[in-house]
């Protein structure tokens, strides 16, 4: 490689730090990047991702690193996105080129991981999606392009379908519906798919309304909420407006009989739940990444150290962005083991017939991990949760509810409230 | 003054053919001449996509000085130039399968028709007012595109953005799976922009906008036309963005309102050209080769170490620059040039 010599000949400063660390380095080890929003609008989702990906690396070296290429030690590198494309993508371009990565995750922001999970397809390196949801990312024909979380699709569906369940279970439910959302690409792409669902199960839509990012008023909308008199109100926002709509909700007292049901974002950022008073979120219905009372299944003594550094990190408890980095690195490392190799086409086959049933890589919460023909994680699926006394518990799908937990179907007005 | 590099320049002032001017001139042609040998010399794909985003950014940072540097005006909404550029040449080639040469042309044309509108009225605000009202237009845009699906029958796809339909290696399709081919492109837009900004600086036009800079009301009264000109130039630099912005979306393959209207872009552009030199032909191509990779480097090897570190050191050394060198970083190397030569011919 004398092409390496060169290069490193111009750039003296990379030269010094990247033979620094090398020489430093195990003589096996393999290398995986994550490209995340580590700075900027969505840096305290990045962090999250970031901090849960490194914990389970670290478990995963201790544990005696990739056994089938003897005990391999794997090493993560981060390439900071902002959460721009063209800044997602020449880290990409990095990571791959340089790093010598055997695969890369990434990148939560849609809009950075569309364009940087191309690269990594143009340079046959697989690609895991991490927190991206746009439909589009995994229906392009990339056989090196892996998601394993929900596709904006699964998201609506599932919240049509929760209220579906809690009809035929109670006889009562909503037949009017009011949407309300951030108007950026989440919230717009989840909004279509909700009023394309609710066309089909026979709910009918009375509001349909977009808002502009950082409000610092939503009075005429809730306004025009409350003209409408629907059911029950669908939203999508990110922390901030979510606090100030919360807020604002409760003071206005807007009752809706069949509650607020909200598709993540604010309502499933911790910092979210610091900030605001519990009676403002009391019985809301939020359609969960993770379990978020993980009752299901085994729980593996990972979970525990990870939850306990997580929090010794971070300072609250683990996120659906921590659990979805920590899942992911053992999906990865469940590959390797198979392909016994990081070489990027051996381990895209591997992750292609990837099929885990048990262990830390389904702490999101799946009981399954199997791929389609697209690359698409089939068994992904969220939960519902209803904030009953304080707490975030799940109550849809059916089976993943607690023995003691019902959900309050429809719920009492804010001034029926204790 | 400005850089003078030419061997046969009209004016009687400015034909010394100096030391200085020998010197600059062959400063010009060797870098001209790494610049074409960089992606044979080192074909390793992550360098030559680094050199492109930093040529793309000089690009666009000489496009920007190219009326703000000469009219002393900070505008902090080229980005919608960019933009619509973008958006064009995607779109013109997704929805009417019109090559995207001709559809980053077409989106020059719509920037620097838009341009005008935007600059008729600005043009006539001065300081703050100037670079407020240029980021108000640039966010009223951007919000417009975010939460727009479809306009006229245009499938604008909000704030999802919109991707370049894949066809392969081709030229007629302006895509090619190596970087080589984007690298001389953008090497040959930069060229052009630099020869316009170095015929502005000797042209007619230029001399009003460098008047208009130094005292508007005394340039009004000999008889200039402050808005006329200005609009002029604006609209060529608008132009040129347009272009600018069709590379990028053709690069990148994918545009979005968020970053490519946004006003972090403007910032970027106009950051560079103060930080290289406003009002000269080289400073913008200087601060760009110099920023960019600066901040590439340290998210590199910051990013993922110690999270947000990377942006402080570029926001320091961007203070310091804008503290020592309030002229630009081609301040100095002129002085260096200068004495260079000036030994040169003692010796």
């Amino acid at each position: 490689m004398t092409h390496s010599i060169s290069r490193r000949g111009v750039l003296g400063i990379a030269a010094t730090m990247a033979l620094g660390s090398k020489a430093f380095a195990q003589p096996a080890e393999v290398v995986i990047g994550w490209i995340l929003p580590l700075t900027g609008v969505s840096a305290s989702v990045g962090q999250q991702t970031r901090v849960g990906a490194q914990i389970a690396t670290d478990q995963i070296n201790a544990a005696g690193g990739i056994k089938s290429l003897g005990g391999a030690r794997i090493r993560l590198v981060f390439g900071d996105s902002q959460s721009k494309p063209d800044i997602g993508v020449s880290e990409t371009e990095r990571l791959i080129q340089r790093e010598n990565v055997a695969a890369v995750a990434g990148a939560f922001n849609s809009a950075v991981t569309f364009p940087a999970s191309e690269v990594a397809q143009r340079y046959k390196t697989p690609w895991l999606t991490m927190g991206a949801v746009k439909d589009e990312i995994t229906e392009r024909g990339f056989e090196y392009v892996f998601r394993l979380n929900n596709k904006a699709i699964y998201d609506a569906r599932e919240q049509i379908d929760a209220m579906d369940f809690f009809k035929k279970e109670t006889g009562k439910g909503p037949k009017t519906l009011a949407m309300f959302y951030e108007g950026s690409d989440w919230g717009r792409s989840h909004a279509a798919n909700v009023r394309k669902l609710a066309k089909e199960r026979g709910y009918d839509v009375v509001l349909d309304e977009a808002a502009p990012p950082n409000q610092v008023d939503f009075s005429s909308q809730l306004l025009k909420i409350r003209a409408a008199k629907p059911d029950a109100l669908i939203v999508a926002f990110y922390t901030p407006d979510q606090l100030l709509l919360s807020r604002q909700m409760m003071e206005q007292r807007l009752d809706l009989p069949y509650g607020v049901h909200s598709v993540g974002g604010g309502t499933e950022d911790p910092a979210f739940y610091k900030a605001i008073s519990p009676r403002a979120v009391a019985y809301y219905f939020v359609q969960e990444d993770r379990q978020v009372d993980a009752l299901q299944g085994v729980r593996y003594p990972e979970y525990d150290d990870l939850e306990k550094k997580f929090r010794e990190l971070l300072g609250y408890n683990m996120s659906a962005y921590g659990a979805q980095g920590f899942a992911t690195m053992y999906v990865l490392k469940d590959a390797l083991e198979r392909a016994a190799s990081s070489d990027r086409d051996k381990l895209r086959d591997a992750l292609a017939k990837t099929d885990i049933t048990s262990g830390p890589a389904l702490y999101v919460g799946y009981q399954r991990i199997k791929f389609d023909e697209h690359g698409q994680n089939t068994f992904a699926h969220g939960a519902i949760s209803q904030n009953l006394d304080g707490q975030r518990r799940t109550v849809w799908p059916a089976e993943s509810r607690a023995k003691d937990i019902k959900p309050i179907w429809p719920v009492p007005a804010f001034g029926a409230r204790s | 003054m400005a850089l003078r590099i030419s061997k046969n320049m009209g004016a009687p002032q400015l034909a010394t053919k100096s030391g200085y001017g020998r010197m600059a001139t062959l400063l010009v042609v060797a870098a001209g001449v790494v610049a074409l040998a960089l992606p044979i010399a080192m074909p390793d794909p992550y360098f030559v996509h680094s050199c492109i985003v930093v040529l793309l950014f000089a690009y666009m940072a000489t496009s920007w000085n190219f009326v703000c540097g000469y009219v002393g005006q900070l505008s902090i909404g080229h980005a919608m130039f960019a933009g619509v550029g973008g958006y064009a040449t995607v779109l013109i080639f997704s929805r009417l399968g019109i090559s995207p040469w001709l559809g980053m042309l077409v989106g020059g044309v719509l920037a620097a028709m838009l341009s005008v509108v935007v600059g008729y009225p600005t043009f006539r605000l001065k300081g703050p007012y100037f670079a407020l009202t240029t980021i108000a237009f640039a966010e009223m845009i951007r919000i417009w595109v975010e939460n727009t699906d479809t306009f006229l029958g245009i499938p604008l796809n909000g704030a999802a953005g919109i991707t370049v339909p894949l066809v392969g290696e081709s030229w007629v399709a302006f895509q090619f799976n190596g970087k080589t081919p984007y690298y001389y492109v953008i090497l040959v837009m930069l060229v052009l922009a630099l020869l316009a900004t170095w015929r502005l600086e000797r042209s007619k036009l230029g001399f009003y906008l460098k008047a208009i800079r130094g005292d508007r009301d005394a340039a009004e009264a000999l008889g200039i036309s402050p808005a006329r000109y200005q609009l002029v130039a604006l609209a060529i630099s608008a132009f040129m963005t347009g272009v600018g912005g069709g590379f990028y979306a053709q690069f990148f393959r994918y545009v979005n309102a968020d970053r490519l209207i946004g006003v972090e872009f403007s910032i970027d552009l106009a950051l560079m050209s103060i930080i290289g030199g406003q009002g000269t032909v080289f400073g913008p191509l200087l601060g760009a080769v110099l920023l960019t990779p600066i901040a590439e480097i340290t998210r590199g090897h910051l990013g993922g170490v110690l999270p947000g570190l990377h942006i402080v050191i570029y926001g320091i050394i961007l203070i310091l620059a804008v503290l020592y060198l309030p002229k630009g970083l081609i301040d100095p190397l002129r002085s260096i040039l200068s004495r260079l030569s000036k030994n040169g011919r003692s010796a």
